[in-house]
């Protein structure tokens, strides 16, 4: 056994421990109260952005969500689809031709970026579709978007 | 601590000097803890108001449900801001108390006048402080305890009405008289009584603790 360790330091480090640990406890609870409670967490809310029966095939409506700009668009099987206008690349906001979107292509004026109309990355540097929204549609047709949990 | 004492050489000394510091044994005493308490009262406020400040928004229509929130949402809030309500009321129960002392032991008596006095001083601020403070949640007992305190201020001869405005933030009670209110509670007050701390500890130091009655 070794006998350098007198017993003044011995009881010093026995007690050191424990109240490191009784320091150490109040930092964790103000890393808690310093992290957003959780109503400040939450993902906006659920938002009506039009009627599936104002649409025709190819059809959108561009709108605001969670401060950034959307659309919605009607398939020629109508379906709905809704997606962010935000480029994949570098994050500008893409482009949306006028009226029916048939055969047309988004654009994403800052390097180029090429999209269909579904948000699907054709050209140029966007290296994934553009994010999607998830979509209800009402019993009255009402569109209602929200974010996407993963 | 070599490296340091390397770069500052004597820093060690000055350090071994304020820590180790011996007081005489009659102030061994609970009466006599006093004072320390005041201070270890004032740092809990300190550390927990530059919490509550994270989430605390000081306007009219805010306040209220901010202190609400930071009760009932964030994680550790309502301990958070009870320990600040409880440590503001032993703040000021504590620093009486220590007045106490220094006067039923004399302590005051010269050379200690200044140090009585800038003591007095940190009492007033202590009291101010605890009435800002209680302005802040913006309920009812809040608000209406500000009107009383307004009204008292205003009920000065000669000045009172100049006072009664600066605290109202107009002519009669306004929106600003919380902005007032907060800015003094979380920014005036506190350096000015981190000041006269400053120069009460240093003048403790100076010319000692009084000898005993």
């Amino acid at each position: 056994m070794d006998n350098n360790v007198s017993r003044r330091k011995f009881l010093g480090g026995l007690v050191a421990v424990p109240t490191m640990a009784a320091l150490a406890a109040p930092l964790a609870a103000v890393g808690a109260y310093i992290y957003p409670p959780d109503s400040f967490l939450q993902p906006p809310a659920p938002k009506k952005v039009g009627n599936i029966n104002d649409l025709k095939a190819w059809d959108y409506i561009p709108f605001g969500y969670n401060q950034a700009p959307a659309m919605v668009i009607k398939t020629d099987t109508g379906d709905i689809q809704s997606f962010y206008l935000k480029c994949t690349h570098l994050g500008c906001t893409v482009e949306v031709p006028e009226g029916n979107l048939d055969g047309k292509q988004l654009v994403c004026p800052c390097h180029g970026g090429y999209f269909d109309p579904l948000g699907n990355n054709t050209g140029g540097p966007p290296p994934t579709p553009l994010k999607q929204l998830a979509v209800t549609i009402e019993e009255n047709g009402d569109i209602i978007v929200e974010e996407r949990m993963a | 601590m070599k490296w340091i004492e390397e770069r500052l050489p004597g820093i060690g000394k000055v350090a071994k000097d304020v820590a180790e510091h011996p007081v005489p044994s009659h102030t061994l005493n609970v009466f006599y803890c006093l004072g320390g308490l005041t201070l270890i009262a004032f740092i809990v406020q300190v550390v927990t108001g530059v919490f509550l400040a994270m989430y605390y928004k000081p306007t009219p229509e805010a306040a209220y449900a901010s202190v609400q929130m930071i009760t009932n949402e964030v994680r550790f809030g309502s301990m958070m801001r009870s320990i600040h309500h409880w440590a503001a009321n032993f703040m000021v129960i504590f620093c009486f108390l220590h007045m106490l002392r220094v006067y039923y032991t004399g302590s005051f008596k010269k050379p200690r006048e200044m140090n009585w006095v800038a003591g007095s001083f940190l009492f007033i601020l202590t009291i101010v402080m605890a009435f800002t403070g209680y302005i802040l949640p913006y309920e009812q007992l809040s608000y209406w305890g500000a009107v009383i305190g307004v009204e008292t201020a205003g009920s000065l001869p000669v000045v009172g009405e100049m006072a009664k405005i600066m605290m109202q933030g107009g002519i009669t009670v306004s929106p600003e008289m919380l902005s007032r209110f907060y800015v003094l509670h979380v920014l005036v007050l506190p350096a000015i009584t981190i000041a006269f701390l400053v120069a009460h500890f240093v003048m403790i130091r100076v010319q000692g603790i009084s000898d005993p009655m």
